[in-house]
């Protein structure tokens, strides 16, 4: 499946994403070189230093890299400190993976050691498995054992990430149970001291999970035990959300090429639908119909680069609301028959009341809902 | 001599533990504290030995009736407190140096001792994020609660005052209460030759303070007498009011946490309430393991010692037991997060531990205080409007309406274009209803009210009928009561607000309806507010109509104990999510649900005459003709079926978006369900009797009036027998005016009811029978009649009598088994009739 395994460091050229230990190798050497807070075992760097690099440290010259609480960011390294697994649960599109990835760069020098959940999720992607060659050749040894990110992180001391935890299946997600309480992963096919494998302090689990998956496989309580929960929530802040789509949004339209950028009518007309059906609440306090859809930032910047991408090579001019409204319906909806009933409702009781001449334009395209 | 200034946080442990230090060390002769000038004879009061919490209540009522009030609360780890008990103990001189009370300075401070200047402060959110806080709470806990090593905790709150305040020259009340409390230093540094003097005041107000005593002139200030009647006195407090403080009037959270941090210091008490909360948990049945408490410990001592805290201070403590308990995605964020009431959908364990770290203690006076306030001034209250409580059950009836104001003119078929009567305020009852109904909500014992004012028609009651009782537990119910305040009116508003918290919608109506009732239109509002956020979320379309309907007879109440323009919108927000819910009802074969088709008949009303009324109100329209309308209809003085000319009512709704887009949605809504073969009987009758009944009331042009072939193609339609009750009931709950003569519909239903076999129409009898229910006594009878005649039958249909349907089943299956008995012995050849 998709588990991708360790690499050696260094920016290879011409890839498409670097991982966070490259991307921030240089601010992690400063924090790194300046860092002479307590340290727990097995961390490169003191859950403060971690902090910094997190939420960032215009001192030091460390950029924000997550925007949300800072509370939450305290409260996932304390848990990875303890004996127990770390979950970060929310809305698909909170940034879970975003903050994972940078923790696992920031306390083990190393995001890569990363199982991705799936339906398809084995057991030996968990713990181990054999090069079946070396295995009939040599029978069973350590040569031949083909180590899983999990088994790689008990051995070195290193955090792994476990993404989409609840699209395993329960009894795959069940082979955690005795990784995370004993620390030990035993290997019975192999004899002597190589027969358990000791996790090295250091090693702990960042597991992330989306609610929207949560009752698909729901957990066992036996493994709920063993991990804290942490729900990372949509951006509080309207302005800062509009800034982080707005810029965002920019990024992928100048890395296709697009040179008309979108305006500031269009970002906040999609920033405002998407964060108003997103809590079921509009901005001045009144309940509304939530969409069964996860309206995340994620997605709001998804949507904003398809209308841009749209209107550069299929429209005439800069987008207009009517591109919005066309692709709100494939991204948003996502042929959801329910939630495009819910849309309509919205934009019959809340936009048609907006009396600002880009959102009553936003509301006459209504009929191109339909799809 | 010297004077030290010692600037504290209200309801801090840390400023109170400094406060007992300073006054140990320098044993000033005089102690100088922050607090109404005018108790200064009474400070004795103080100290008979209450329980804490206890709070100063001050009140003042202006020429104009206008009231307002204020408390200065007290917990045992208030410094104010800590420092009038080291007074007391040290035999120094206590003594309070702000303005009195009653002075317009407090008129906008509910809680005297609050934090507003922290949350009014520039300089404060500034150096939050300057220092990495995300709230002032968590700030300073940080800075101060904990004992941490480095500068004494005197310069430390000095610095942080001096930075809060900044150059601010704060408000103008501000500016002259700090002119008084300097003033005040200023002489009373001069009456004591020697020993010091030692000032406890908000650490916002020292600087200033602090900066200009020594330029003063040393005599007494003298502040102006308030005109009108003015009181402050004691009254027992609590934990929980004290955490209920919100917006500007919030102190210090979690008054449990801070108690126990005082008793046993940061580091045990932090312990004790984290053992709390968990036996908490236990005790309401959520599991929580030894391993989880472990996990809770560890993580709050992790925590801790990330942010830098000797032990766990507060937030430390609840993010350790969130992180730790709670095991699944949260809905809302951690209600610590923010100052404020916590967001709906917030987890239930969290609201528990925030419920245990506020603490459920109460206060209580000691024997020998002077009474509260409240008992006097209800009693006063009662004189004032004419009403004498004695030991015997007094029955009373408190006129709504003066008759003489009420129309008497025949029931017309003309519509009238002027408004009967005045809308509202001339009866000459309300003074007395007010009061009782106050009584009432504040649970006193012996005040009932026995009947409300009733419209309906051939029962309406133009007043209220209560009994009143002063037994033996009418004084020492209202001693407690004085918890809620001094004042009647300000312990019934402090009453109903308390029971708003836990409300759920249908039961805020109540509260509102009471609020109104109560003379508290203020409070009423503020609760519509409430219950606007809250109405989007409900998924009970039942509970939703219920709440709608209440809040329409709000609307029609007479006279108008709360402002159209008001609830317009709330009645809007109610309307239109029980349109959606009623787009989503599912299922063809799902039985009658009695709440969703008064759900519908509430839509039905809200653009009616009702719903107009408030909506024009609310879009500045005049609604002379429609209040008309509205009355007329309740109060059963106009004949019903005297509508208006169409055009007038067509005209005046056109002025509002609310009635026109909801009527225009609600026709099309009923269209849509009317046709749909998904939804269950019940709900296709309402639709098709919302459908009859929106056509007559609004003239839907483009789709025309419902024909009769249209109504009996729609109850042919109905797949089973069963579903023929359901569906009428629905019809008539709707449209019995409309439809309830229908020829067409009559002789349908007549003819399938013909087909039916004897069990199937045993079956269907019952919902047949509720559907009939609709009809007064009065129309039943000519339908009873029109059965009769075509059958053969002819006379009164009167002389058939009220007949009790479960005699009438039963008697059907005697007659059966009995039938077949008989023909089993033989007795009886031939098949049995046909009913």
């Amino acid at each position: 499946m998709k588990g991708k395994q360790a690499k050696p460091p260094g920016p290879p050229p011409g890839i498409q994403r670097a991982p966070a230990e490259v991307l921030y190798e240089g601010e992690l050497a400063r924090l790194g070189a300046q860092d002479r807070a307590p340290r727990p075992p097995g961390w490169l760097l003191s859950p403060r230093a971690v902090r910094s690099f997190v939420i960032g440290e215009p001192a030091l010259g460390i950029s924000k890299k997550f925007v949300g609480s800072v509370a939450l960011v305290e409260r996932a390294m304390v848990s990875l400190a303890t004996s127990r697994g770390l979950l970060l649960v929310g809305e698909p599109g909170t940034a879970k993976s975003l903050l994972s990835e940078l923790l696992a760069a920031a306390i083990s020098g190393r995001s890569t050691l990363t199982v991705q959940g799936s339906a398809g999720t084995t057991d030996d992607q968990i713990k181990y498995s054999w090069n079946y060659a070396l295995l009939l050749a040599e029978g069973p040894s350590t040569r031949a054992l083909v180590p899983s990110p999990i088994y790689a992180g008990m051995r070195e001391g290193k955090l792994v990430r476990f993404e989409e935890l609840t699209r395993c299946p329960l009894e795959v997600q069940d082979s955690l149970l005795s990784v995370l309480s004993d620390r030990v992963l035993s290997v019975p096919e192999l004899v002597g001291e190589d027969a358990s494998l000791f996790a090295r302090e250091g090693f702990n689990i960042i597991a992330t999970a989306n609610t929207r998956d949560l009752g698909v496989n729901e957990m066992s309580a036996a493994l709920k035990r063993r991990f804290n929960f942490e729900t990372v929530f949509p951006i509080a802040d309207p302005q800062l959300e509009l800034a982080l789509v707005a810029e965002e949004s920019q990024r992928l339209l100048q890395r296709s090429g697009v040179t008309t950028m979108l305006g500031e009518d269009i970002l906040e007309l999609l920033v405002v639908t998407f964060r108003e059906l997103r809590a079921g609440q509009t901005a001045d306090g009144k309940a509304l119909e939530r969409l069964s859809a996860a309206m995340s930032t994620a997605e709001a910047v998804s949507v904003a680069y398809a209308v841009g991408v749209r209107a550069h090579f299929l429209g005439d001019g800069p987008a207009t609301p009517a591109d919005l409204v066309d692709c709100l319906s494939g991204a948003a909806v996502k042929g959801d028959k329910d939630d495009l009933l819910r849309l309509r409702h919205y934009f019959e009781q809340r936009i048609a009341k907006i009396d600002r001449p880009h959102f009553q334009a936003f509301y006459q395209a209504r009929h191109r809902l339909e799809g | 001599m010297a004077v030290t200034i010692v600037g504290v946080r209200h309801h801090s442990p840390a400023c109170a533990r400094l406060v007992a230090q300073v006054i140990e060390q320098e044993r000033p002769a005089l102690v100088l504290i922050e607090g109404p000038s005018n108790l200064n004879d009474r400070l004795d009061e103080l100290l008979l030995g209450h329980e804490l919490p206890v709070a100063l209540y001050s009140f003042a009522v202006d020429a104009a009736g206008g009231r307002r009030s204020s408390f200065y609360p007290f917990a045992s780890y208030s410094p104010e407190w800590v420092a009038l008990g080291a007074a007391r103990r040290l035999g120094a001189t206590a003594r309070f140096i702000d303005l009195p009370a009653e002075d317009p300075a407090f008129d906008d401070l509910l809680n005297v001792y609050s934090d507003h200047h922290l949350r009014t402060s520039t300089q404060l959110p500034e150096l939050c994020a300057r220092l990495g806080f995300e709230d002032p709470d968590t700030l300073w806990d940080h800075l101060f609660e904990q004992e941490p090593a480095g500068a004494p905790l005197a310069t430390r709150l000095f610095a942080y005052f001096t930075a809060v305040r900044g150059d601010e020259a704060g408000s103008a009340s501000d500016q002259r209460r700090e002119r008084f409390m300097a003033q005040h230093v200023a002489w009373a540094a001069a009456q004591v030759a020697g020993g010091g003097v030692v000032v406890v005041c908000g650490g916002y107000h020292a600087p200033a303070i602090a900066r200009t005593f020594a330029s003063l002139p040393p005599h007494e200030p003298r502040a102006e007498p308030r005109p009108g009647h003015h009181g402050i006195y004691l009254v027992p407090f609590s934990f929980q009011r004290l955490d209920a403080f919100s917006g500007y009037a919030a102190g210090m959270p979690s008054p449990a946490f801070c108690s126990a941090v005082w008793q046993h210091g940061p580091a045990q008490g932090g312990e004790r309430m984290l053992a709390a909360a968990i036996n908490e948990l236990r005790a309401h049945k959520q599991h929580v393991s030894v391993a989880d408490a472990i996990a809770a410990t560890t993580m709050a001592q992790g925590l801790a010692r990330l942010r830098g805290h000797p032990c766990p201070g507060r937030t430390d403590l609840l993010d350790g037991l969130a992180a730790a308990l709670v095991k699944e995605a949260l809905q809302a964020p951690l209600p610590w997060a923010r100052r404020g009431v916590p967001a709906a959908r917030t987890h239930p364990v969290l609201l528990r531990l925030l419920q245990v770290f506020a603490g459920e203690q109460r206060g209580r006076l000691a024997v020998g205080t002077p009474r509260p306030p409240l008992v006097d001034d209800v009693h006063a209250e009662l004189a004032r409007v004419g009403i004498a409580a004695s030991r015997a059950t007094v029955k009373l009836t408190v006129p709504i309406y003066e008759p003489s104001r009420e129309p008497t003119r025949e029931p017309s078929r003309e519509p009238s274009r002027e408004p009967s009567r005045e809308p509202s305020g001339q009866s000459s009852g309300q003074p007395q209803s007010v009061v009782l109904h106050r009584l009432r909500v504040l649970g006193i014992p012996g005040v009932r009210r026995v009947r409300a004012p009733q419209f309906t028609r051939g029962q309406t009651l133009l007043g209220e009928t209560w009994e009143l009782t002063r037994g033996l537990d009418f004084d020492p119910v209202l001693i407690e009561a004085a918890l809620y305040g001094a004042t009647l009116e300000q312990a019934a508003l402090a009453k109903l607000e308390e029971a708003a918290r836990l409300a759920a919608d249908s039961r805020l109506v109540e509260l509102i309806s009471d609020a109104a009732l109560a003379g508290l239109g203020g409070l009423s509002e503020g609760l519509l507010l409430h219950l606007l956020a809250s109405l989007g979320r409900q998924p009970d379309l039942s509970v939703l109509g219920h709440t709608l309907a209440g809040l329409l007879r709000l609307a029609e109440s007479e006279p108008q104990v709360l402002g159209r323009a008001a609830l317009a919108p709330v009645i809007d927000a109610a309307f239109q999510r029980c349109l959606w819910l009623v787009e989503s009802i599912q299922g063809a074969g799902a039985p009658a649900v009695k709440g969703h088709v008064e759900a519908i008949v509430a839509l039905r009303d809200t653009v009616r005459g009702l719903g107009r009324t408030a909506g024009l109100v609310a879009s500045g329209a005049h609604a002379p003709a429609d209040t008309v309308r509205g009355l007329g209809r309740t109060s059963g003085v106009v004949e019903s079926g005297a509508h208006a000319p169409a055009d007038t009512v067509r005209g005046l709704g056109r002025t509002t978006g609310l009635v026109e887009n909801g009527a225009r949605a609600l026709a099309e809504l009923a269209e849509r369900r009317r046709r749909d073969p998904e939804a269950p009987a019940y709900l296709r009758g309402a639709a098709t009797g919302l459908r009859a009944a929106l056509t007559l009331e609004l003239g839907d042009p483009a789709a025309g009036p419902l024909s009769d072939d249209d109504l009996v193609r729609a109850f042919r339609g109905l797949r089973e027998p069963s579903d023929y009750g359901d569906f009428l009931l629905g019809l008539f709950a709707l449209a019995r005016e409309e439809l309830g003569h229908n020829e067409a519909l009559f002789s349908a239903i007549l003819s399938a009811v013909e087909e039916l076999t004897e069990p199937t129409f045993l079956g269907a009898l019952p919902a047949l029978r509720a559907a009939m229910n609709y009809f007064p006594p009065r129309e039943r009878v000519p339908i009873a009649e029109r059965v009769l005649a075509r059958y053969g039958g002819a006379g009164p249909a009167s002389v058939l009598g009220p007949v009790d349907v479960t005699v009438a089943v039963l008697g059907r299956h005697r007659e059966q088994r009995a039938d077949e008995r008989a023909r089993r012995f033989g007795l009886l050849s031939e098949a049995p009739d046909e009913r």
